[in-house]
């Protein structure tokens, strides 16, 4: 029988070997480090090659160097290592390199601290780097769903050409969870190969000129030697790509929210702990209902505007990142005349109760 | 007539961009020369950092994928890894490979990565405009270093083809000029030769070049070519520092 008890980073390492990864770069870094351990043998052993790089500032660099040859490419890392990477990664999003990004969130700034947080939310979600480019971002509730996003990545990341990354927290990474479904291993994807930036078969097809990838600059070439034209026509592809995410793949999940009053808008952990709050304020006869995004970019604005202000008296944003940073997008996207409250802390959990509670605070403001 | 003299199987139909009396085309020239005569046309991959040969724009026939500044010698580990049979050369200058590189040039290195990196050594940062770059000389003026470099303050040149010689896993290590046609015919059987290293599944190689720069150095080409000969050996010392085939 297949195992079915695993720690978050085994089980989201193994889901990329499943998915197809063939590749693992990536650099020591709590809490992301027994991702890095398990690809150490189970990337060898799956066929794959696993580097462990001297600093994330090259890992980048290794994973488009494996996507130029077809591999689809991933790392897993954390905070201090994501912001090493944000050359690398500016250079992957200007030039559409495909690879994925596992990123377990720890606390605060620079080196900060090592329990887990959501405070890379803006880091992740806004630009890479320098030059406004964007990755594609999940924002796993529980282990299954990363498990599962990973395992979706690479469908996102060659169709439309993208770094992908997949936001975890410590909890998420670090637990062990019982009744994890692996999914099958996937059939290795031939088609990386109808990429242009691939160099063996794009030398098959006599595309010369498509393989000299410049990432900066993008991957669609353009007749003609007006550069700064070539760079702003490759960025305005890349700009429309950012606009078909929001109209067609973004994700969310609700809970209760048909009749709901009082929201709480959460992501990832905290939204487990916002699911079971919600029950203990239906059990005390008040409307409260759940919005959770499962992509944080492209983030689900229309569905928030959507929620109608005659019926929406109160949204409670909660999230682990001080300062708040998923509130303002959230306030950004809900009507204006819905009052939206922020509960964000970095130490302690946001049980359940603590989110009743500052629920009713909300409704006492509010009524 | 006879033409005795021409572009070489490889070049592309356009002219280069480089300065007159600038080395760089002259190692394009010879790369094209080198897997021309090892066969290596059709399967030879190229790639470049960030420096004066920016996508090199006298190899249009090769397939070619760029890096960022320094960075190259890790994109470089990415691809070979994942394709070992394919034959790699890696261009650097010598601030993306021994200034901003200098990590991923070493640790690449060290790792004994099966290709190719060539360092064009012109001793500054010559496509930002000649600035002090690691491999200055001593007392050589530049915009960063108008007085000349001080070695007090700003150190003294590093040597890398020496520094890389000192790592177990290269299998070979030299510094070359082309400033007469000896020394022009000794990178070619070099380069050759670490192309076959290579295609041997042997290992890492690592070839300096001792690179003219009229404009930065603000001389005239032939003025140039002499300096390497009679100054710049001086502190960068030619020869093979390594060879193990």
């Amino acid at each position: 029988m297949e195992k079915s008890v695993w720690k978050g980073n085994h089980a989201m390492a193994e889901a990329a070997v499943r998915a197809g990864f063939r590749f693992f770069g990536g650099y020591p870094i709590t809490p992301a480090s027994p991702f890095l351990e398990y690809m150490s043998d189970r990337m060898p052993e799956a066929g794959g090659v696993f580097l462990q790089g001297s600093a994330e500032v090259e890992i980048p660099c290794m994973l488009m160097g494996a996507a130029f040859a077809g591999r689809l490419a991933v790392t897993a890392t954390s905070g201090p290592g994501f912001a090493l990477m944000g050359e690398g990664l500016s250079a992957m999003g200007g030039g559409r390199i495909p690879a994925l990004i596992v990123f377990v969130n720890r606390t605060g700034a620079e080196a900060g601290s090592l329990p887990g947080t959501q405070d890379c939310y803006e880091v992740s979600t806004g630009s890479l780097g320098n030059g406004g480019m964007h990755a594609f971002v999940f924002g796993p509730g529980s282990m299954q769903e990363a498990v599962d996003m990973i395992y979706e990545a690479p469908q996102i990341m060659l169709q439309y050409r993208t770094p992908v990354i997949v936001l975890a927290d410590a909890m998420i990474a670090q637990m062990a969870e019982a009744g994890i479904r692996m999914p099958e291993f996937r059939k290795l994807p031939e088609h990386m190969h109808e990429y242009p930036f691939v160099i063996d078969r794009a030398r098959q097809k006599g595309e010369l000129r498509e393989v000299s990838a410049t990432p900066r600059w993008g991957p669609f070439p353009r007749e003609g030697f007006d550069a700064q034209a070539n760079i702003e026509y490759n960025y305005q592809q890349n700009e429309a790509m950012y606009r078909t995410w929001e109209e067609q793949e973004v994700r969310f999940e609700t809970y209760r929210l048909e009749d709901a009053e009082f929201v709480i808008a959460a992501w990832g952990s905290p939204a487990r702990f916002a699911h079971d709050a919600v029950d203990l304020l239906r059990n005390r006869g008040i409307r409260a209902g759940l919005f959770r995004p499962q992509t944080l970019y492209p983030f689900p604005k229309k569905q928030l505007a959507a929620l109608n202000p005659r019926q929406v008296k109160g949204v409670l944003c909660v999230e682990m990142a001080v300062p708040a940073q998923f509130y303002y997008d959230v306030k950004a996207a809900v009507h204006p005349e819905i009052p939206v409250k922020s509960y964000h802390r970095i130490h302690g959990i946001p049980y359940a109760s603590v989110i009743e509670e500052q629920m009713s605070a909300l409704m006492r403001e509010v009524e | 007539m006879e033409e005795i003299y021409g572009r070489s199987a490889g070049q592309g139909d356009m002219p280069n961009s480089f300065c007159p009396g600038c080395s760089y085309g002259n190692v394009m020239k010879l790369t094209c020369e080198a897997a021309t005569e090892l066969k290596l046309l059709d399967r030879l991959v190229l790639c470049d950092g960030v420096g004066c040969f920016n996508n090199l724009p006298d190899l249009d026939r090769f397939p070619k994928f760029g890096s960022q500044h320094g960075r190259l010698a890790a994109t470089a580990t990415g691809f070979k890894r994942c394709q070992p049979g394919t034959p790699l050369l890696a261009f650097q200058g010598d601030g993306d490979c021994a200034g901003i590189g200098l990590m991923e040039t070493v640790t690449a290195a060290n790792r004994g990565e099966n290709f190719t990196v060539l360092m064009l050594n012109n001793l500054n940062f010559g496509m930002t405009g000649g600035q002090m770059a690691p491999t200055t000389l001593v007392g050589m003026k530049t915009p960063t270093c108008k007085q000349g470099r001080n070695p007090e303050e700003r150190g003294y040149p590093l040597r890398m083809a020496e520094i890389i010689a000192t790592l177990d896993a290269p299998k070979l290590v030299a510094r070359v000029a082309l400033y007469d046609p000896k020394h022009i015919l000794e990178f070619k059987r070099l380069l050759k030769q670490a192309l076959q290293i290579q295609e041997q599944g042997g290992g890492y190689s690592f070839i300096e070049i001792l690179s003219a720069c009229p404009t930065n150095w603000h001389m005239k080409p032939q003025q140039a070519c002499d300096h390497v000969r009679d100054v710049v050996t001086r502190t960068f010392p030619l020869g093979v520092f390594k060879s193990i085939c």
